[in-house]
């Protein structure tokens, strides 16, 4: 059963390199949360109702639901709508992205063979290390913040399931330090990101550029 | 048969005594008696079992040269011989108009050379011992060379045959390297050397040592071939060749490339996972990319040749397949693989030379070899689109004809791998499939564009309108491929057991007529038949009942707008290829020259409008690094004074050095 | 033979359930469930208008497409219960080459007329199937790689559901196979098929000029496609269960009409695709199919 989310997941990523709309993609964000949770439930053996409860409240409650639901709110309030602008279609870019998907996820799988570790598990890893590739190329290939913060929480995802596939047990360090960075990342930047729009009436990351010293 | 082929040898030098028009049946006299003796021995061979050999001359240097038929040579001979015979008989018209520009001297030596060729094509495939292997392969190469420069007047085709002949040399440098590695390593200047090769388990670069002796054939041989990035030269040679030479070096001369490397293939003594890895994945990526090119290309000859690259790449996949197959102890997927490559060499020449034959009655008829300023030509030329029509539903691997056989061979090997129960085999295997899924439908991309511009639609150009058939032996030479393309479709199970004869020896365990495939063929084959039935019964009842009812016939609609010009308004080939040319835009680059209007411009002047397209990886990876060889290679003139004293001096230096070193014992 | 009958009866339901099922979502009365076979009629006993353009491949090619589709279907088994009426080692391969044949001929009748717009049809129709090609091929490399055999029948007769990447495949299979065939039918979100303009055609525009009898095939080739792939996704989802013969027919074709039924539904809720987005869209599915695969392929090997 873990593998139908474990491939859930893996399309989810597919998903996020076509779409074209912010709502969608916040909307795939609250998914993969959900998908986690259930993967965590099915995935780990050893669980105590502490980390069950810690578990849900990261997966469910912060990733399903808090900060969709967050992001939404600021994408509302600053009228943000269409990540990729029209110059972007031209380019193809969503069809070379799914292409990098694919293959970076039959590379991983490959890689994670060459391993033969027992302890691993491959599924697991590989869609985790997809994750957090795509979740890097994300990054880099777009300029608006928004997106920024959708792809850092893409590949904490990433990170999570990595944490996964490697034990029978989440270990708690992991998942506080994952929860920590949730809220530095994602709370503090928007703080920052509703001011900064304020001041520039634009989401794109080049504004930013004319803040250095 | 050696005396045979000696004596054809002294014969064929009287060819320069002749008038060119006596000189042709002289030389098809010399032809017919060569194919004759070659084929009796290749089919005995095929039909016995048994491997022919005959000492040639005793003592060639410090090696006898044996003449020696097995299965495999029988299969290329057979091969070489039927197309070189309707290369030959479709050249003679299709020379004929160059009678009245051309001089006599130059008939007489394209055909003298036509013999050489396929005389050195022969003994190729025969010759296993290295020195009489590279003679003939030499001799292969540069009648190959004055072959391709027939229009020598032309200085762009002197230009694309001077770079065939440099890329010829740099391959022949590394076949070469490899036999004297093999002669070094055992003694034994042959093919036969190799088996007794044995590799120590060094790494070099964390690759097996027997890879990089396996690469030094491979870009030997895999230049000849044309794989990607060796390719350079088959898409500059084709097109200024004539059509006949097109159709013979694309349908033969090239899989001598191919043939070599099975050569090495079979006898190499530890093939291992590297090997097979590099041989599958270059074949994949040769395969998308020769096809690609070939949709962006608008010059008919050289998208054939690209798509030779795409075939060399299927035929490479089945190669990889079979190696693969042998590294994870799979004979099946192995069998299947190497049967599916070697059946998709005769198969590829078969198409291949009709489709090139078919594009020279194009070229000879229309003057043009542009896709943009041809079309309706199915009105003018119905038997050339026809067998055109054939080549292309063969050649994108679709049924009831040949080139489905093959593929079909190649994907059944590919899907046996997902029986075994292991993790690696059918991950690579994927790439196979999806590759050769994309192959598929690109050549259907392609050949639907190629066919429907050409034949289809409205004449673009006043030369595609006075178009005429060609003649009747052209045609003759057109219908003989024809005949064994569908005959290959409908009775596939002769040719499997044609190939597989060939490999029976390399797989002593599968019985290859009980495979559940033979059956399948068996089936293919029917179906074949019975849909060909069918669809000419039904058509025939379609008439019967459009007999009867009004029939008229009106302009093309054209949304409501009438006087539209029917020739400007249809797709061209440009457009067909537009939305494939924005996605595969990381690898070319549509180009547009277009001149922007002037500031003070108020009546603007008449302007053309131009595309072309930039292959970027030749821009980007290849061109480069020629160009900085070229810097070095003008830095190094230095020493080219044009005194002749210095040019004395340059050996004296190299001897003193020689003896020098050779005193310290550095050497 | 089973299954070819069975297809064939649904092909004839087929186009107009979807006509209806899109009626009454948009609140009409709508044509009768037979309208399109009326229209199909009609077509067969009218005179023929061929443009002055054409050649034989013209007439050749509407012949030829549908045969293809009828042979094609004689591959289609019947569950588990009965092999197909052509069946053999990797005949999965010939059916999708024969469907290739038939794509060819259409789209080469297409440019045959000399007119931009069926070229542009025919272009786009040729790029999308080749990209869509590669899904097919990876449900079927699943199946393969899930049963151990090669052959429509032997796949379908041995397939158990004991291990949990067979609930996985036939979930995955059929969303891959519903997209599959709407590309392949050049229904929504790729194509419109009720679109009045021609720009933004796919299939329509590549049949602009044919008429009477030819037009007529073209229309039950069109149904006879569609109702082949239902009879695919009926097949897939057969395999949870192990019934009695008549139920299954009763499934098989309530399968059939729920498919068609999506069709009516996913047409009238959703809008067509920019024609620019229709390759990622297309792709993706064969990524999706990719994806699948690989992890059929893990779970397989027990890793």
């Amino acid at each position: 059963m873990d593998s139908l989310f474990i491939l859930l997941f893996a399309v989810s990523i597919l998903y996020f390199s076509i779409s074209v709309n912010i709502k969608r993609y916040i909307m795939l964000l609250g998914f993969q949360g959900v998908l986690l949770f259930l993967i965590a439930l099915i995935g780990l053996d050893e669980l105590s109702y502490f980390n069950i409860g810690f578990i849900a409240v990261e997966t469910l409650v912060f990733k399903g639901i808090l900060i969709p639901v967050y992001l939404l709110n600021i994408a509302k309030r600053n009228k943000i709508t269409n990540i990729n602008n029209f110059k972007n279609h031209r380019k193809m870019k969503g069809f070379y992205l799914i292409l990098a998907t694919i293959s970076v996820f039959i590379i991983t799988i490959i890689l994670g063979n060459l391993l033969k570790n027992d302890f691993i598990k491959i599924k697991y890893l590989s869609t985790a290390i997809t994750a957090v590739i795509m979740g890097l190329i994300f990054i880099v290939i777009n300029k608006t913040i928004t997106i920024h913060i959708i792809s850092f929480i893409v590949i904490e995802n990433g990170v999570f399931l990595m944490a996964l596939a490697v034990g029978n047990e989440m270990p708690f360090l992991i998942n506080t330090a994952i929860l920590l960075d949730l809220f530095v990342s994602v709370l503090v930047l928007g703080i920052f990101f509703n001011k900064l729009t304020y001041h520039f009436q634009d989401d794109s990351s080049d504004a930013l550029s004319s803040l250095k010293d | 048969m050696a005396t045979i082929i000696a004596a054809l040898f002294l014969l064929i030098w009287f060819t320069f005594l002749f008038s060119s028009k006596l000189a042709y049946w002289f030389v098809f006299l010399l032809e017919l008696t060569l194919w004759f003796t070659t084929s009796y021995f290749a089919v005995k061979v095929l039909s016995s079992g048994l491997e022919y050999q005959e000492i040639f001359i005793d003592k060639f240097y410090f090696q006898p040269l044996i003449l020696k038929i097995d299965k495999l040579s029988a299969l290329f001979i057979l091969v070489i011989n039927f197309t070189c015979l309707t290369s030959y008989i479709y050249a003679r018209k299709y020379l004929e108009p160059y009678q009245k520009i051309k001089q006599k001297f130059s008939f007489l030596l394209h055909y003298f050379n036509f013999f050489m060729l396929n005389l050195s094509l022969l003994l190729v495939v025969m010759i296993q011992q290295a020195l009489g292997f590279l003679l003939v392969w030499e001799i292969m190469s540069l009648s190959a060379f004055m072959l391709v420069i027939f229009e020598s007047e032309k200085p762009e085709v002197i230009k694309s045959g001077i770079k065939y002949l440099v890329q010829m040399h740099i391959a022949y440098f590394f076949i070469i390297a490899g036999f004297v590695y093999v002669f070094a390593a055992t003694g034994d200047f042959s093919f036969e050397g190799i088996k007794a090769m044995t590799f120590n388990s060094a790494f070099v670069l964390g690759i097996p040592n027997s890879f990089w002796f396996f690469l030094l054939f491979f870009i030997g041989f895999g230049i000849k071939a044309g794989f990607f990035p060796l390719h350079a030269w088959l898409p500059i040679a084709h097109p200024a060749a004539p059509s006949h030479i097109s159709g013979l070096m694309s349908g033969v001369m090239i899989k001598m490339g191919i043939y070599g490397l099975i050569r090495v293939l079979f006898n190499f003594p530890d093939l291992n996972l590297s090997i097979g890895l590099f041989l599958f994945g270059i074949s994949i990526f040769t395969g998308i990319f020769g096809v690609m090119s070939a949709i962006v290309q608008h010059d008919l000859k050289k998208l054939l040749a690209y798509h030779s690259i795409e075939n060399i790449g299927i035929i490479g996949i089945g190669m990889g397949v079979g190696v693969l197959g042998q590294v994870y102890h799979q004979p099946l997927v192995s069998a299947l693989g190497w049967a599916g490559a070697l059946l998709h060499i005769v198969n590829h020449s078969l198409f291949k030379s009709l489709l090139f034959y078919s594009a020279g009655s194009v070229y000879i008829k229309t003057h043009t070899r542009d896709i943009n300023s041809l079309g309706g030509l199915i009105k003018k030329m119905p038997f050339t689109a026809f067998s055109f029509l054939i080549g292309a539903v063969a050649i994108s691997g679709i049924p009831p004809f040949n080139g489905f056989i093959s593929e079909f061979l190649i994907y059944n090997g590919l899907f046996q791998s997902f029986k075994a129960v292991s993790l690696e085999l059918p991950l690579l295997m994927l790439f196979g499939v999806l590759g050769l899924a994309l192959i598929g439908g690109l050549a259907l991309f392609c050949f639907t564009k190629a066919f429907g511009m050409v034949f289809l639609g409205t004449a673009r150009t006043p030369n595609a309108e006075h178009a005429i058939e060609i003649e009747p032996s052209m045609r003759f030479a057109k219908a003989l491929p024809i005949f064994w393309i569908v005959s290959i479709g409908l009775l596939p199970i002769y040719f499997y057991q044609l190939v597989t004869s060939v490999i029976q020896d390399k797989f002593p365990d599968i019985a290859f007529q009980n495979l559940p495939i033979a059956n399948a063929l068996h089936s293919i084959g029917i179906l074949g038949l019975i849909l060909i039935t069918s669809f000419g019964v039904f058509f025939v009842i379609r008439n019967l009942i459009l007999k009867g009812k009004q029939i008229k016939f009106g302009q093309t609609w054209g949304c409501g707008y009438q006087y539209a010009d029917a020739i400007t308004n249809q797709y061209t080939a440009t457009s067909f290829a537009a939305n494939f040319a924005r996605i595969s835009k990381p690898l070319f680059h549509d180009k547009s020259d277009n001149i922007s209007y002037g500031e003070n411009e108020i009546f603007p002047i008449p302007r053309a409008f131009k595309t072309h397209t930039e292959d970027k990886i030749e821009n980007t990876v290849i061109m480069p690094i020629a160009n900085t060889l070229i810097v070095w290679v003008k830095k190094l003139a230095v020493l080219q004074t044009g005194k002749i004293q210095d040019y004395i001096m340059y050996p004296l230096i190299f001897i003193i050095l020689i003896v020098l070193l050779t005193i310290t014992n550095i050497i | 033979m089973l299954s070819f009958i069975l297809i064939l009866i649904c092909a004839i339901v087929f186009p107009g359930l979807i006509a209806v099922t899109k009626a009454k979502f948009s609140g009409r009365r709508g044509p009768s469930l037979w309208q399109p076979w009326y229209d199909i009629l009609r077509l067969l006993k009218k005179g023929s208008i061929f443009s002055t353009t054409t050649s034989i491949i013209f007439q050749v090619a509407p012949v030829i497409n549908i045969l293809v589709l009828i042979m094609a279907a004689l591959f289609i088994p019947f569950t588990n219960k009965y092999a197909g009426f052509i069946h053999f080692e990797g005949d999965f391969l010939l059916f999708i080459y024969l469907l290739a044949l038939g794509k060819f001929f259409i789209i080469i009748s297409a440019l045959d007329v000399g007119s931009g717009f069926e070229g542009m049809g025919a272009n786009r129709e040729a790029l999308f199937s080749m990209l869509i090609e590669p899904a097919f091929f990876m449900i079927m490399a699943a199946l393969v790689l899930l049963t151990g055999h090669s052959s429509f029948a032997e796949m379908f007769t041995t397939f158990n559901l004991d291990n949990s990447s067979s609930i996985l495949f036939v979930v995955l299979s059929c969303y891959i196979l519903l997209q599959f065939s709407l590309i392949e039918s050049s229904r929504l979100p790729i194509d419109d098929p009720k679109t009045h303009l021609e720009l933004t055609m796919i299939h329509e525009v590549m049949v602009l000029d044919n008429s009477g009898f030819d037009m007529a095939l073209v229309g039950i080739g069109n149904a006879l496609k569609f109702s082949i792939f239902g009879g695919i996704i009926a097949n897939v989802v057969l395999i949870l269960w192990k019934l009695p013969l008549w139920s299954e027919v009763l499934i098989f074709i309530a399968i059939e009409l729920i498919f068609a039924i999506t069709v009516g539904i996913l047409e009238s809720f959703r809008a067509r695709l920019k024609m620019i987005y229709n390759s990622q869209f297309v792709l993706t599915i064969s990524g999706i199919a990719v994806v699948m695969f690989l992890m059929i392929l893990l779970l397989e090997n027990h890793l």
